[in-house]
């Protein structure tokens, strides 16, 4: 005779519901959540704005930049990969999203222009600010900075006065759009229980109930596949009466493998966002001025938005064509269309666009971090002269960039891998994989190549 | 009602926040935006501590060289005339004045192509600047008295590299600072164009997104208690 033991539930870490944890339950569940997070976030972001607008001038100086482009910035793809969307959920301007709606929201449904053009409005703002703080200064003047979250915060209180829910978060926020496609690639996957929604017939998640909101990005766990509009900011968790909703942790890049219904705005997006890793980095490079110098002889102009237009739209333009490119050598071998292939094989940039990001960055956050004490002492009146901003020594921080590069090229190069064999079958899945593999070898070595030379500073 | 009070507090409690704290601005410090250029192979960076404005002004030169080291033994000295005034000058010696960039515009050092600053330094470092430097501290005023160039010899800062000085603005607009220096006899001149601000800019933008924002949700509110006021 032979008993069947029950078979143990997953562990956290492999699968398992995070709301098991009574902890991690208790606290998603708690009306305090996320407001304990965001106010004190609201809070931090009124003194950014009043030290960028009214602050030092020079960003060397400047707290607010120092918080925003050397802490919050390089912080935020970090956040993505383990945390999904979180950062949405306590965003500043989400909070002034739903305070303003409170008082004055007309509460109208979303305009259908953005429902059906959002990623693409999305995607041109992204490439539109990139360009603007090239070209006007954002990052590197602080007065620049205090106008885009200005305008920024203007979008959210139009947005908020009229529409309902967060549709400027969801349509139109550029860092929306990546965080988007980076959360795709996040550890965090909030999913409804398939066999307990097949039942339900009261949608609570999506539609809210007394106790909780609906959906702020129009998201229903029931039929949801993707963590791209996911903030976790746990309504649905609060108002699931049947207590459906999971919180997994999943190995990174893992949705890429599956997407049923690949969209070529979001894969145009997942190139666009590895030539603007491209483009940061050349333009922080110390021979950027020689690059500029030939390019202002070849062209015959020193007007600086004409040579930097013409290097922003080659950087975006080089990985678009690449994959635009093996796309078409791989339409040869598995019979889809060049544009299908785009699609689908789009996101497996994404793993090694995030890995850039977070690289590029990364020199920021531990070649100049100290700049956040120092400048946050000057506030007090305490000025440190001479000190060296930096946490680690550059050699360490190549390293890990390296290091970074590496993982992201695993994470492309196996998603491609996937994604050919959830398409197709027998040869065609090597015959497909192959010229996509040699496009991440390129873009990885491309990366490597950028992080050799040496970079200059942000503040 | 009570949620209702509780959403009313906080947007009081925000918006008064909001508001507060850009206005407790008018009375803080700003540190002055740099601006960057390069002659006979110096980097020269001028900053001001606050914002150019009416009256009192302290300034820094920071001077380093062409590998990038701090220049310590420098004599340095700043002349600084309204623009109209160093226009009428340039006319008389033939000098050049370099460069579009503006103390209160967006324009960030790196932005600025660095060519175009080689080469109009370039044009500086001839050596019948001296004389036209010269020509400038001794000009007689044409106007009036106010216009009368500023002459003024800076002391070393707290970094190497660092010089400081005062200048008191009597005039908003346009004014052009011609920083001069000597290192083992050699002088290199460059010339800043600085605003001066009458009216700060700083607070016309806040004023200007204040207004928007609240026409917008003074429109959004007379929307809401119209369609309120149908569906009652």
């Amino acid at each position: 005779m032979t008993t069947s033991l029950p078979t143990p539930p997953p562990s956290l870490l492999n699968g398992g519901n995070l709301l098991n944890n009574k902890w991690i339950d208790r606290f998603l569940r708690s009306r305090w959540y996320p407001g304990i997070i965001q106010w004190p976030t609201l809070l931090i972001f009124m003194v950014i704005m009043f030290e960028l607008i009214l602050g030092p001038e020079s960003a060397h100086d400047n707290f607010g930049t120092a918080l925003t482009w050397v802490l919050w910035w390089p912080l935020i793809p970090i956040i993505f990969l383990f945390l999904g969307r979180f950062w949405c959920a306590i965003c500043p301007f989400a909070k002034i999203n739903d305070l303003v709606q409170n008082f004055v929201g007309n509460n109208r449904p979303a305009p259908r222009f953005l429902k059906k053009y959002g990623i693409w409005i999305i995607d041109a703002l992204f490439i539109f600010i990139i360009w603007s703080d090239h070209v006007f200064g954002v990052v590197e003047n602080p007065l620049g900075s205090g106008v885009l979250m200005l305008t920024l915060t203007t979008g959210v209180i139009v947005s908020g006065a009229f529409y309902e829910r967060r549709t400027f978060c969801r349509y139109v926020c550029f860092l929306g759009g990546l965080s988007g496609n980076y959360a795709r690639n996040g550890m965090l996957s909030l999913r409804g229980t398939p066999e307990i929604c097949a039942t339900c017939t009261i949608a609570a998640c999506y539609k809210g109930t007394d106790q909780s909101m609906p959906c702020p990005l129009y998201e229903f766990p029931k039929t949801m596949t993707s963590s791209a509009n996911c903030v976790l900011c746990a309504e649905c968790i609060k108002g699931c009466p049947n207590n459906s909703i999971q919180l997994t942790v999943r190995p990174p890049t893992k949705e890429l493998w599956f997407i049923r219904k690949p969209k070529l705005e979001e894969a145009f997006l997942s190139a666009v966002i590895m030539g603007i890793v491209f483009v940061q980095n050349v333009t922080m490079l110390e021979v950027w001025g020689s690059m500029l110098k030939w390019l202002e002889n070849v062209t015959g102009t020193t007007n600086y938005a004409v040579t930097f237009s013409i290097t922003f739209a080659t950087a975006i333009f080089i990985p678009v064509a690449l994959l635009g490119l093996t796309s078409w050598i791989a339409s040869k071998f598995n019979k889809a269309t060049l544009v299908e292939n785009f699609a689908r094989f789009g996101y497996a940039i994404i793993a090694l666009d995030m890995a850039g990001h977070i690289a590029h960055n990364l020199f920021h956050l531990l070649a100049e971090g100290k700049s956040i004490l120092y400048t946050g002492m000057a506030l007090f009146g305490m000025e440190i002269h001479g000190a060296s901003p930096a946490i680690l020594g550059m050699q360490e921080i190549q390293w890990l960039q390296f290091g970074l590069i590496a993982l992201g090229f695993i994470g492309s190069l196996y998603t491609a891998y996937r994604i050919s064999k959830s398409n197709h079958s027998g040869e065609k899945v090597w015959g497909t994989f192959a010229p996509f593999a040699v496009l991440m070898v390129v873009l990885t070595i491309m990366n490597v190549v950028l992080f050799t030379l040496p970079m200059a500073m942000r503040m | 009602m009570k949620k209702t009070w509780f959403h009313y507090t906080t947007l009081i409690f925000t918006v008064t926040i909001f508001l507060a704290v850009p206005l407790h601005g008018v009375f803080a410090d700003g540190e002055g935006e740099g601006i960057e250029k390069e002659a006979n192979g110096y980097h020269i960076r001028l900053v001001f501590v606050e914002s150019p404005k009416l009256g009192e002004n302290e300034f820094h030169v920071q001077i380093t060289d062409a590998m990038g080291m701090p220049v310590t033994k420098a004599d340095v000295g700043v002349i600084a005339m309204p623009e109209e005034k160093m226009s009428g000058h340039e006319e008389e010696t033939g000098s050049e004045t370099s460069g579009s960039d503006s103390m209160s515009g967006m324009d960030m050092p790196t932005e600025a192509p660095p060519a175009d600053d080689m080469n109009s330094m370039s044009g500086m470092d001839m050596g019948t600047e001296p004389e036209s430097n010269e020509a400038s501290s001794h000009d007689e005023p044409q106007e009036s008295h106010e216009e009368e160039p500023t002459q003024i010899v800076l002391d070393a800062g707290h970094e190497p590299g660092e010089y400081s000085g005062h200048i008191s603005f009597n005039r908003t607009g346009e004014w052009v600072f011609n920083v001069h220096f000597t290192v083992d006899g050699q002088l290199t001149e460059v010339e800043f164009p600085v605003t001066v601000a009458g009216l700060d800019a700083k607070y016309g933008i806040l004023a200007g997104f204040v207004g928007i924002n609240a026409s917008v949700m003074s429109v959004a509110a007379i929307m809401k208690r119209k369609k309120n006021s149908i569906q009652a």
